[in-house]
């Protein structure tokens, strides 16, 4: 009996800490939601810090004037992974219980698919940071990105490949929901630009060891490059098996390495190793040649005491770039009038110009092409262009 | 002789993850042969180990071997310290709270593991000898890394003296008569709680030496430990649950077929390598090396 009353009392305290919550919105404040694999100190921790950055940094300075900054983060994993059960639940504690305005999804594609029409029917906010095509194809009013969509990496990608002859192409792609898009988005591409695929290799979703085959597959259909598209923090183990099984040439992948993924592979081998993005992580603040870029590092440097390892930081950087300006033209918190000006504003972001404008809820439509070197920190990454005209070029097979 | 440098270039590392998986088989099938449990934390002891290693590389400034010897010794006594303080309380309740336990363990590992190295693939110490990572094999014209060869030559010898040790000493007959019959070996005078603890410090110990030694291929990662536990179990059961040669069987054949499935049609490699342990099961209930049989015997 006794433990039925203290089950009793601890359920009446859980239903009015809920009615509390819910009664906290009638305040002036700006709630901001966020859910990713909070015990990871990897993507996620970069999202969560950068976000505190600017919650922080916009209470102190009162940049919504009196509106108040809240933020409510959830975990959405389970056994160690991100999955798209707990993200949905996650999402529906944000928007039924703590009544956010914007959500923040974290950078797994499948995830923000999973999770966009829940959020888009409550006419919540969901700034989603993956980069698959699909998701923003579902005609999402109130979804946005603020990263690039693989899409538009792929038509200057093998455009350079033809224009570096490389007209034999071997494909890794992992079995995920990004990386089967962006694979054929590639191949579509590929066909245009007449090039050919001559080994076609999926890796498992997991990543793992199971790899070996397929790299030796690949290297041995002889190709001119090989381009890889796997999920962030699985490009370096398929580059350093591609490496010590002594494939000398030109490897594209579908994102940057992290910083440490440049060292799991060494300095040597990541020579040849291109991408196509706006942006590029880098081990040192000072190693950034971009101004707006460098000083986005500073701040968080400033503000942890170290320089992020995934180009994780610009996409959510921009992320809050996009709330701060929106919130600030459309002077309220409604996500109806956050929505109706986002698709008025241009701004400068880590990419260069953020142009909504366009009307497909997306801010970035092209990419540079980018290297490491093999030289320095982090593998001394720098723009495709100048690195051919260097001898490190010369080191790596061009064409077989 | 195209074909043979194929056969090179498969035979070697499937050879060398399917070592590793063995090693992982050994553990769970000591451990399933003392005391008819499974572990599930063994994938998460690995990551464990394998990052530790990074860790005493990075400190101390020295290489795989050496660095890989200190973590065999840390992770045993890990191992020792989980079954005494929590495997050891929860056992005497059921087997199946072992299962759960260990599950949680897991989670628990892993997390820590992810809080404090992050997601992030850190580069392992590597083996050099005359100045190349590779072994050059002339007639053939192919590379092998010396890290694949040494790691299949360290993985032999780990299998070769715990068969030594559980033959030829008297604490190795111990482990082995606890496992067969713990209240007789009990009433022989054999310590049952010290033989637990020590098959957990073995199981652990060979895991943290598997993600070692897969650091120069793969690079270390808190998620390295998965799949290689994963598998191997299945190297286990398909060897025979319990019976620690039909692990390292078992752990050799997955690592062999998921490296020719991978090769032959990479979208069906996990399939196809599951239905040939399916097949397997099917055909040989009691594993390859027919384990009831042998227990019988």
């Amino acid at each position: 009996m006794r433990i039925i009353k203290k089950l009793f009392v601890l359920l009446l305290l859980a239903f009015v800490s809920v009615l509390v919550a819910c009664g906290s919105k009638g305040e002036e404040s700006l709630k901001i939601g966020y859910f990713g694999n909070l015990p990871e100190a990897g993507d996620c921790l970069v999202q969560r810090n950068t976000i505190k950055l600017f919650v922080e940094k916009w209470n102190k300075e009162k940049t919504f004037g009196d509106v108040t900054v809240e933020y409510y983060e959830y975990d959405n994993t389970n056994n160690g992974a991100q999955d798209t059960e707990m993200s949905i639940k996650a999402a529906q504690k944000l928007i039924n219980q703590d009544q956010v305005d914007i959500i923040i999804s974290a950078q797994l594609s499948n995830i923000i698919q999973a999770t966009g029409q829940l959020i888009n029917d409550a006419e919540v906010i969901d700034i989603g940071l993956g980069l698959s095509a699909t998701w923003m194809q579902q005609g999402w009013d109130y979804v946005y990105r603020t990263a690039l969509n693989n899409d538009y990496q792929v038509p200057g990608m093998t455009a350079k490949m033809k224009e570096l002859n490389q007209n034999d192409v071997a494909l890794l792609y992992q079995n995920t929901d990004n990386c089967l898009t962006f694979r054929d988005t590639f191949k579509a591409e590929a066909a245009k630009s007449g090039l050919n695929i001559v080994a076609d290799e999926m890796l498992p979703a997991e990543g793992g060891t199971g790899i070996t085959g397929q790299v030796t597959k690949a290297i041995n259909s002889n190709p001119d490059c090989i381009f890889i598209t796997a999920m962030g923090g699985s490009f370096g183990t398929v580059v350093k098996q591609l490496r010590q099984s002594g494939y000398k040439g030109m490897i594209y992948l579908g994102q940057p390495l992290t910083t440490t993924e440049v060292d799991s592979i060494g300095s040597e081998e990541v020579n040849g190793v291109a991408m196509f993005s706006p942006y590029i992580a880098y081990n040192r603040v000072e190693d950034c040649k971009n101004e707006f870029c460098k000083n986005v590092l500073q701040a968080y440097f400033d503000k942890y005491g170290t320089c992020p390892q995934t180009d994780m930081i610009y996409k959510i950087w921009d992320a809050m770039l996009l709330i701060e300006n929106a919130v600030k033209t459309a002077k309220s918190t409604d996500a109806k009038e956050i929505q109706a000006v986002i698709k008025t504003l241009k701004f400068q972001g880590c990419a260069g110009t953020m142009d909504f404008t366009r009307g497909s809820n997306e801010c970035y439509f092209g990419a540079q092409a980018w290297v490491y070197t093999g030289q320095g920190v982090a593998g001394g990454p720098t723009l495709l262009e100048d690195w051919l005209k260097t001898d490190l070029s010369s080191k790596v097979k061009m064409t077989k | 002789m195209d074909f043979l440098k194929l056969v090179l270039q498969l035979l070697i590392p499937g050879l060398c993850l399917g070592c590793v998986y063995g090693l992982n088989g050994i553990g769970s099938a000591l451990l399933y042969k003392g005391s008819h449990t499974i572990n599930n934390a063994q994938g998460a002891i690995v990551g464990l180990g394998a990052l530790i290693g990074y860790s005493i590389q990075q400190g101390l400034k020295i290489g795989l071997i050496a660095s890989t010897a200190i973590v065999v010794v840390i992770t045993f006594f890990i191992g020792v310290f989980l079954q005494v303080f929590i495997i050891s309380r929860v056992e005497r309740r059921s087997s199946m709270y072992v299962v759960i336990a260990t599950l949680a363990l897991s989670l628990i590992i892993s997390s820590i593991s992810m809080l404090t190295f992050g997601s992030w693939t850190f580069e392992s110490a590597t083996i050099i000898i005359h100045g190349s990572k590779y072994l050059h094999i002339n007639f053939v014209n192919v590379d092998i890394l010396w890290s694949n060869i040494i790691a299949i030559i360290i993985s032999f010898i780990a299998m070769i003296s715990i068969h030594l040790f559980l033959n030829r000493t008297s604490f190795g007959m111990a482990m082995r008569s606890a496992a067969m019959d713990s209240f007789a070996a009990e009433s022989c005078g054999v310590s049952v709680v010290k033989t637990r603890a020590v098959t957990w410090g073995i199981m652990a110990a060979l895991g943290a030496l598997g993600g070692c030694l897969m650091g120069p291929l793969f690079g270390i990662s808190a998620g390295i430990g998965i799949a290689m536990g994963n598998k191997g179990n299945t190297g286990a059961v398909l060897g025979g649950y319990g019976n620690m040669y039909g692990a390292i069987i078992g752990g050799l054949i997955i690592g062999m077929v998921e490296t020719i499935f991978g090769y032959i049609y990479s979208p069906y490699q996990s399939a196809f390598t599951y239905a040939l342990f399916l097949v397997f099961l099917l055909l040989l209930p009691k594993g390859i090396m027919n384990e009831k049989a042998i227990e019988e015997g």
